[in-house]
């Protein structure tokens, strides 16, 4: 019983140092990632689109409610995306868009800077 | 004997204890743009926060970066914004804020914050705040909205009122089914619907669902909707309302555009899969979180040494049901080798995992992460949906090996 007692306390202690220097071994990558450096106040974000087209009647047809950036994120769409979007902005949030002949443009003009087939 | 087993047991049990949050991506990502591609980080500097990953500035939408995973409980000043409508609310005044509730009541009341304070026995609940569209900008192919990678949760401690306990001073009449919550946050055009959410009656009063005014033992910060806000544990952050200041019952539905055309995913389907090129008919409100897992450290792309032990960690997390197990695949899931859970902070809160790896051969590597609930959910190999909800699919973190 003896032995045994002092042969478990062996056992316990070799994993009990294996398991230390394992842990005490395992790197926790936390370095600073993410680059903070280039930090701006919020209040100087600009976003400038591509100033050609129908530039001025998404400026003055989006911007009431959200920024261009909104815009500017996301990703490359179909032409029938564009259509959904601009049809759900103008029919469920009521942005002021004059005609459909407008609306047709705004779709245009997002399609040619954030298109993609299909 | 047996006592000797249980001490090494126990002795193991308390080595891997001891033992101390990546924009992954698993779809295609990099898309060539005349404007810069959504997916970019760029810091912004907000009052009340530190540097956040912009995603627009108006309406504020701000991501909170991966490192700040790390730590189980989301510091207030790096937590994630997210606002529907573009009018910022002015500063609210705590004196003369006011929360009403009415409509299908016995009697409409208005309560100050002090009376929330001090009439109301203070809850508190540990959960995890995740937005719908987390990590939208991974979907494949790729979604519109907001292009959030994986930082758009947060884990708090959330403090307040039981929502039922607000409701049962208001008497509400036996034959109430819904309940709306509407924020002070406000459209610029009649037109625009506001942001009002509802919930079932009986959810509303089962307990848990709650109205905070401390957020990790301070005040809610502005921008996370202070000085109320509606907490929803185990349910997707577009029901947490923000700057919550009206509540009304129904005797019969609620309906709204942010309820039913808004925030919708495929009708009783996993993961709220469907195709693109057929999509789902018959939709409803988004509403439980999905089983999921994000890896938090190393950042993908990093570079380990060979012979050098690493610890890889994430969290993992569900609508309450309880993560039991994390695993992780190096040969693109034939295997899986599971990972060490934490211990549990609270039903409803994330769960961290860690999982300790020594590259013994040079070049790139592939880690995989599922994590599954007690009722045996886990992770799609494959998901998507026309909005970018839900996003739970089985994450990749690519990593390398140098000598």
């Amino acid at each position: 019983m003896k032995q045994q007692l002092i042969g478990g306390l062996i056992v316990l202690f070799v994993i009990g140092i294996s398991c230390m220097q394992e842990q005490k071994a395992a790197v926790v990558v936390d370095e600073h990632w993410g680059d903070d450096s280039a930090t701006r106040d919020i209040k100087d974000v600009q976003t400038i689109l591509p100033q050609d087209g129908d530039v001025e009647l998404v400026e003055s047809s989006c911007t009431p409610c959200h920024s261009l950036r909104y815009i500017e994120m996301q990703p490359q769409l179909t032409r029938k995306s564009w259509e959904k979007i601009v049809d759900k902005m103008v029919h469920s949030y009521g942005a002021p868009v004059r005609d459909s002949v407008s609306q047709q443009h705004i779709v245009d003009y997002l399609y040619s800077i954030r298109g993609k087939e299909g | 004997m047996k006592l000797h087993v249980s001490c090494i047991l126990l002795s193991v049990v308390f080595m891997f204890a001891a033992c101390g949050s990546g924009n992954t991506r698993s779809g295609a990502v990099a898309e060539a743009g005349p404007v810069k591609d959504s997916t970019e980080a760029q810091m912004v500097k907000v009052p009340g926060k530190k540097p956040l990953r912009l995603l627009t500035e108006r309406p504020y939408n701000l991501e909170t970066p991966l490192r700040y995973f790390l730590e189980d409980f989301t510091p207030n000043d790096v937590f994630f914004v997210r606002w529907h409508l573009p009018v910022p609310p002015a500063p609210v005044d705590e004196d003369t804020f006011r929360l009403r509730i009415g409509g299908n009541v016995g009697r409409s009341i208005a309560l100050s914050m002090k009376d929330l304070k001090t009439k109301f026995t203070p809850y508190k609940i540990v959960a995890v705040c995740q937005c719908a569209g987390n990590s939208r900008s991974h979907f494949n192919p790729r979604v519109p909205g907001a292009q959030w990678v994986n930082g758009s949760m947060g884990n708090a401690v959330w403090t307040g009122v039981k929502l039922k306990d607000i409701l049962a001073m208001a008497q509400p009449k036996a034959n109430t089914k819904f309940v709306s919550f509407n924020g002070l946050d406000q459209p610029v055009f009649p037109s625009t619907p506001d942001f009002v959410k509802s919930l079932e009656y009986a959810h509303a009063m089962d307990g848990e669902v709650m109205l905070a005014y401390e957020m990790n033992g301070e005040p809610i910060p502005f921008l996370n909707g202070y000085p109320l806000k509606l907490v929803v544990p185990g349910w997707y952050a577009t029901y947490w309302v923000s700057m919550v200041s009206e509540i009304r019952l129904y005797a019969d539905s609620f309906k709204g555009y942010w309820m039913n055309k808004a925030y919708l995913v495929p009708k009783g389907v996993p993961n709220g899969n469907e195709k693109p090129d057929s999509l789902a008919k018959d939709m409803e409100p988004v509403s439980k979180l999905d089983v999921r897992s994000v890896f938090v450290s190393p950042q993908p792309g990093f570079t380990m040494q060979k012979g050098k032990t690493y610890e890889i960690q994430g969290l993992a997390m569900d609508d309450g049901t309880g993560i039991t197990k994390v695993e992780i695949s190096r040969d693109k899931g034939k295997t899986w080798a599971q990972a060490r859970l934490d211990p549990v902070l609270g039903k409803y809160s994330w769960r961290r995992w860690r999982y300790t790896y020594t590259p013994v051969e040079e070049g790139p590597v592939e880690f995989l992460a599922k994590a599954t609930n007690a009722a045996g959910a886990t992770q799609p190999w494959h998901q998507w949906n026309r909005s970018g909800y839900m996003r739970n699919e089985i994450e990749s973190l690519p990593l390398n090996v140098s000598k």
